[in-house]
């Protein structure tokens, strides 16, 4: 059965090869853009090298703090190196990661000693709990530890293809560089990352003792500052707790000085959510109904096509229709043929258009990653973002284009099939176009 | 004809009804995803108020060998603020260079930071503002801040001078639409203003500033309109912290701003390479404008409305190519008719055309209702509530944007139309009677 379907659906589309046409590149363009969004939304949240943890990550971006007695405030977009060791003692964070955002950041020379500005790239000062929370997979060498970041040891891990580009292979532990500023000593080469992943990457990292201003930070507001804290729960289901955690210990800080009080503003919040959370907070359901909002226009416009086409075309093949329901074709066998072979133009079209998605996300890698953002997170480091296989082709990925396919296929095919079953065999057998 | 035409769209409603609901929609979805760009466009083309083009600024960091030790804090200043002398007489001195000026690390174009604090003038009664950006100048004789900025006087247009050359007090230039929300006037020379609230007299004599100059609209990024902001004028450099500071400056005519920035980077930066006033970066006001949009995501949004608007638009085509193709097809006797009681190619796509663009005008109506209570809900931020720019009105920006999807939507449907009504209307009128 399931053959004559196709066949006659390969009839149908050698018959009308304009219908076909635009059937096709309409499911295309759609299947396109909703797989962009797909794919551009599983960069920023699926576990990714070297985010493998994000579903068990705690974000702190901004802290305010608010003076008793109309004394004004401070507000920082991020917090301090003490906040980091702070909360490690007053939680059960398995990692708790303080490092310099990338926001606002630009890149600054790297060389040999002596030849400083070789390449520019993203110099990013990080405690050691950084290489916890992230999997870098380490091709030489190793992280640098607590004793390393607390002795300000000038030290660094640096990018595979920085290793490269300065001296021409990956086994280079043990020699110096110059970045930042700061005359470095190489301890671990990891395998790239991407500027797609932004809160890890760096071209070159260093511990956060090494920034001048790492002990003087302001003293009024000692757990302001400038630097992001990530905090890694145990497993996915103990965020909750872990949550609960960081407000208590907020809690008590301000309990133990009374002179002001933190507004953490829905903060810690998951990784995630941290994206959309820029000045005010946001909830959950804010950012799923705008990105079901989206979603929706992207299926249901070009289904509202599709079925004006297929209303059409059903009302060219009423006869047909009198024809096999005369015949004892049930509704449901007819309504089955319809669908089965709009699916197939659907899947053709799901396929083309899941090529101009990988086409164009690997060829506007400059900008697609923002596309559905009200912020550019990407283009601190002046180069466009490096979009690996595993991010385009995730099981994930394939999964949710078919489903978009059988998604667009029953809303557009299924009213004007319906509708067009309606009609008794008499009725259908004297239509006439 | 319309009469005609309206009967003709009525007895196919129920293929049309599936075009117009799409129309519907994607009027809708159009407007939501326009009205913003439309009114960060009319912002964009407002003048910037400044002089943007040969304008640039020195970033500064603490040099890779330099160390305070354990020197005092004022030593540490006065090492730090020697060697920023020297670097700013360096580039004042260049023949290239046209004005310098002494910066606070927030005050150009394009800067990241801004202020929460509140101001109120001497007036009691007047009101509390926000002004979101303030900035600092250190003004002395080597300096012109004004000349770097190109800032124009609020009431003549000419570029601003000074009311008062010395510094007695603390003194600041504010913008046109802070006088406005502070004082309701722009004639506010020799005004007070305080941070935060009115201390009694003498108990700080940093708390406040007399306005010496008022100044047109200063935008601080392309995309908003010219809001209140502010400049302190400052005598002295404070403390050692080379992110406090940056050395702004303007070349003169004719010069290659890259040219000279690679003179600075090759020729200047390494004397300073071991000092507390290294050089990090140069920038001009443009690329630190720029950087600054990025970050708010004013060409993210651009590109998300161009994206989304090329796709529904191409469903409008394909839709339209679609329903009058089947159309056409359905309507060939018709057509047939037509033509063999004289109507012409002409007559007949016109006929075709003038539906498409009714079905059109109609998806437009019917959506408003939905537009209006969009736009209705919408949160609106008015940069400068006195200033009654067009694009802060809402009813303003609804007419502009439905004007200009309107007219996008009925080009894209006549030109869906155009192409299958001008094939069938080629058939002979035996042929396509035939079928009859």
């Amino acid at each position: 059965m399931f053959k004559i379907y196709l066949r006659q659906a390969w009839n149908l589309v050698k018959q009308n090869k304009l219908f076909t046409s635009i059937y096709v590149i309409g499911t295309g363009l759609a299947i396109a853009l909703t797989m962009i969004l797909f794919i551009v939304h599983y960069i920023k949240f699926a576990p990714v090298y070297p985010e493998e943890n994000r579903g068990e990550t705690l974000v702190i971006r901004r802290l305010t703090l608010r003076y008793n007695d109309d004394q004004g405030m401070y507000q920082s977009n991020c917090c301090s190196p003490y906040l980091g060791k702070y909360l490690k003692e007053q939680t059960r964070a398995e990692a708790v990661a303080v490092f310099s955002p990338n926001t606002g950041k630009s890149p600054v020379g790297i060389g040999k000693p002596g030849e400083a500005n070789q390449l520019r790239g993203i110099v990013k000062l990080v405690n050691a709990d950084f290489w916890k929370l992230f999997t870098f997979q380490f091709i030489n060498g190793k992280p640098f530890t607590e004793v390393d970041v607390d002795s300000k040891q000038q030290v660094a891990v640096i990018q595979e293809e920085i290793a490269l580009q300065l001296f021409g292979r990956t086994d280079v532990t043990g020699e110096r560089i110059q970045a930042e500023g700061q005359d470095v000593k190489i301890v671990g080469v990891v395998k790239n990352s991407s500027v797609a992943t932004p809160d890890s990457y760096a071209a070159v990292w260093i511990p956060i003792s090494l920034d001048n201003k790492y002990s003087t930070e302001m003293k009024r507001a000692e757990l302001l500052g400038r630097y992001q804290v990530y905090l890694k729960a145990t497993s996915g289901s103990e965020k909750e707790i872990l949550k609960q955690e960081v407000i208590e210990a907020f809690r008590k800080y301000d309990a133990d000085h009374p002179d002001g009080i933190h507004e953490l503003k829905g903060q810690p919040v998951e990784d995630w959510l941290s994206y959309y959370q820029h000045d005010k907070e946001v909830s959950v359901k804010e950012v799923v109904l705008e990105l079901l909002y989206l979603l929706l226009a992207l299926l249901f416009i070009p289904a509202l096509n599709l079925s004006g086409m297929i209303s059409s075309r059903m009302d060219q093949r009423q006869v047909e229709i009198g024809v096999r329901k005369a015949y004892g074709a049930s509704n449901w066998s007819i309504l089955r043929q319809v669908l089965g072979e709009n699916l197939a133009l659907t899947v053709a079209g799901g396929i083309v258009g899941l090529l101009i998605a990988y086409l164009i996300i690997a060829t506007c890698s400059q900008w697609i990653l923002s596309l559905f953002d009200n912020r550019d997170l990407y283009s601190f480091a002046e180069i466009s973002p490096r979009i690996t296989p595993e991010m385009l082709f995730s099981p994930w990925i394939i999964g949710c284009a078919f489903g978009a396919c059988l998604l667009l296929n029953i809303i557009s095919a299924l009213i004007p099939t319906v509708w067009a079953l309606r009609h008794s065999i008499i009725e259908s057998l004297h239509s006439k176009l | 004809m319309i009469k005609m035409i309206f009967k003709q769209l009525w007895n196919q409603r129920r293929q049309n009804g599936w075009i117009l609901l799409e129309l519907i929609v994607i009027a809708f979805f159009l407007f939501t995803t326009s009205a913003e760009v439309v009114r960060a466009t009319a912002n964009y083309v407002l003048p910037d108020g400044y002089e943007k083009e040969k304008s640039y600024f020195i970033e500064l960091k603490e040099g890779s060998k330099f160390r305070y030790a354990r020197r005092e804090r004022e030593i540490r200043d006065s090492i730090f603020q020697s060697h920023f002398r020297q670097l700013l007489l360096t580039i004042k001195q260049s023949p290239e260079v046209e004005a310098v000026a002494i910066v606070r690390g927030d005050s150009y174009p394009g800067a990241l930071s801004s202020n929460g604090n509140g101001f109120v003038s001497d007036d009691t009664a007047c009101v509390r503002i926000k002004c979101p950006w303030y900035q600092t100048f250190v003004i002395d004789g080597t300096t012109d801040f004004l000349k770097v900025y190109g800032l124009k006087d609020a009431r003549t247009g000419e570029p601003l001078q000074l009311a008062k050359a010395k510094l007695a007090c603390p003194q600041g230039i504010v913008s046109v639409a802070f006088a406005r929300q502070l004082f309701g006037r722009t004639d506010v020379t020799g005004e007070k203003v305080h941070f935060g609230k009115k201390l009694p007299e003498g108990s700080d004599a940093n708390n406040y500033f007399e306005i010496v100059g008022v100044y047109e609209g200063y935008k601080r990024s392309n995309f908003h309109v010219p809001g209140n902001n502010l400049f302190v004028l400052t005598s002295t450099i404070r403390g050692r912290n080379e992110f406090n500071h940056v050395i702004a400056y303007r070349l003169k005519e004719g010069v290659d701003g890259n040219a000279f920035r690679e003179r600075i980077m090759s020729e200047i930066a390494p004397h300073y390479e071991t000092t507390p006033t290294a050089i990090k970066d140069i920038k001009s006001f443009g690329e630190s404008l720029k950087r600054f949009n990025d970050l708010a995501g004013a060409y993210s949004r651009y590109r998300y409305t161009a994206v989304m608007a090329f796709f529904v638009l191409l469903c409008v085509f394909l839709g339209m190519t679609g329903t009058f193709w089947v159309r056409c097809r359905a309507r060939r006797q018709e057509i047939g008719l037509m033509r063999s009681i004289g109507a012409s190619q002409a007559t007949i796509t016109r006929q075709f055309m003038t539906e498409a663009w009714m079905l059109v005008t109609i998806g437009v109506l019917i959506a408003q209702p939905l537009i209006i209570h969009y736009i209705h809900e919408l949160e609106w931020d008015i940069t400068d509530p006195t200033a009654h720019y067009w694009q802060d009105s809402k009813t303003w920006i609804t007419l502009a944007t439905d004007g200009l999807i309107y007219i996008l939507m009925v080009l894209i449907a006549l030109l869906g139309t155009w192409l299958p009504v001008k094939q069938a209307a080629k058939d002979l009128p035996a042929e396509a009677l035939r079928d009859e």
